[in-house]
């Protein structure tokens, strides 16, 4: 990535930046407010144009569907922003689904239909509905202060968008510690895997199940796919890879034949079976931990939700929202259902 | 450049502006969407890493972390009604001098 595209992509950061602080609610008067609102929302439009071009441009003529990451990924920061700016907050949970969506779409792309799957019906069909109904037991009529206002949103931008550029830099120039690291890693590992372990493959497969804790250390400084060219065009459809890795490392014969056989049985096999075979074999463990998890954390909530507060305890609101009990003198009344109508705007 | 810095590029961009939006709103129920807004960019960030190790490890952690997202968003939407019921506002501001 030259130098130019680099400080291309922090134009398109610091575009967004300004953009989602300006329409960000904030004590202005109304007609400012809107008019600044549009402008962010145009700022941050151009640069997601520009960061959809940049995308399109670094896939490369490779790809074929790289129009569709660069679609997905803009519909994904749009919706996002639009979450996070939004005065509504049931708006903010309808943009989430679109959020949602287009990583879903992303995932499929990535050849992850299972987790594509999973996005949509849980998130989308669980979590945001939940969502939905606590944002409607719990309005308030017509626009609260606090939907209207935000707390020192300069800061957060600021905060926020340095991380963001922080993260970019490390993520597409190699730094020399990072290579250093790398370097001693290689020197490491040299005597222990099958082939040379190249700076962009992989660690970890399904089947080298003892060299399990090789892999993740890689990811974490990243030394970068700065050479990432010729992997991703050694496996023909780079993402439909399940097990094995599909690396230009693998030199040996056998271990050459091993991948072949290996990427012909994930295809065969398709994603959700793979998924399948990674979930309960090599995660076993973790699936069961989930499942506690959920139980307990389902106890949980049933434990919080049913709280009943003694009456000398409760506050002034709680005692503003308390029925008063009728006095029948004995006889029996039927009770009066007070219908309330509430306006909606 | 290659497709898994696409796919961490986008998923660092998500985070951050998940992030911007749990600092800089006050409503609670916003906040802990811009929370899920986060866990979407690490769950793309989860999926590059999967295609450029070439296993099954990154989606298996993503589903992993929609079964955590549940369970946050769950327990998260009941301790909010409990505020709820208490101050009968959702800000959050309402909550910044605890009371010891």
């Amino acid at each position: 990535m030259t130098p130019g595209q680099l400080y291309g992509l922090y134009a398109v950061l610091v575009l967004l930046a300004g953009g989602v602080y300006l329409a960000m609610p904030a004590e202005r008067p109304a007609a400012l407010h809107r008019r600044l609102s549009v402008a962010g929302f145009l700022v941050a439009a151009g640069g997601l144009v520009w960061l959809g071009f940049y995308l399109v441009q670094w896939l490369g003529a490779g790809e074929e569907g790289r129009v569709f990451f660069a679609i997905f990924s803009v519909l994904a920061i749009a919706a996002a922003i639009r979450v996070v700016t939004h005065r509504r907050p049931v708006y903010s949970a309808v943009y989430l689904v679109l959020v949602v969506l287009a990583t879903t779409g992303l995932c499929v792309l990535a050849a992850a239909d299972f987790l594509a799957a999973a996005l949509v019906i849980v998130y989308g069909g669980a979590i945001l509905v939940t969502y939905v109904f606590v944002i409607m037991l719990a309005q308030q009529r017509g626009d609260a202060p606090y939907d209207v206002y935000s707390r020192e949103p300069f800061a957060a931008v600021v905060l926020s968008f340095a991380l963001l550029a922080a993260t970019t830099q490390a993520m597409v120039s190699v730094d020399p510690i990072a290579e250093h690291a790398a370097q001693a890693r290689e020197l490491v590992h040299d005597g222990l895997s099958v082939g040379r372990l190249d700076r962009q493959d992989a660690g970890p497969t399904e089947k080298r199940k003892d060299r399990q804790d090789a892999g993740p250390t890689h990811a974490v400084t990243g030394p970068t796919d700065a050479v990432a060219g010729p992997t991703d065009a050694v496996a023909g459809p780079t993402h439909t890879v399940a097990g094995p890795t599909h690396s230009a490392a693998d030199r040996t014969p056998a271990a050459a034949d091993r991948v072949g056989t290996a990427q012909a049985e994930a295809k065969e096999l398709g994603n959700v079976r793979m998924v399948g075979r990674v979930l309960m074999g090599r995660y076993m463990i973790a699936v069961q931990l989930a499942g506690i998890l959920m139980l307990v954390a389902m106890a949980g909530a049933i434990a919080v939700a049913r709280k009943r507060i003694e009456h000398e305890y409760w506050t002034p609101f709680e005692q503003s929202q308390a029925e008063p009990r009728p006095r029948t003198g004995g006889r029996h009344v039927e009770p009066f259902v007070k219908v309330e109508r509430r306006e909606h705007r | 450049m290659s497709i898994v810095n696409v796919y961490v590029l986008v998923g660092a961009i998500l985070f951050a502006i998940g992030l911007m939006g749990f600092l800089a709103r006050r409503n609670l129920i916003v906040m802990f969407l811009a929370t899920e807004v986060m866990f979407q960019g690490v769950i793309l960030n989860l999926v590059g890493f999967g295609i450029r190790y070439g296993n099954l490890t990154g989606q298996a952690f993503s589903l992993f972390l929609i079964v955590i997202a549940a369970v946050e968003a769950g327990l998260a939407l009941g301790l909010i009604m409990l505020l709820y019921r208490r101050t009968g506002t959702l800000d959050a501001e309402e909550w910044q001098r605890m009371k010891g």
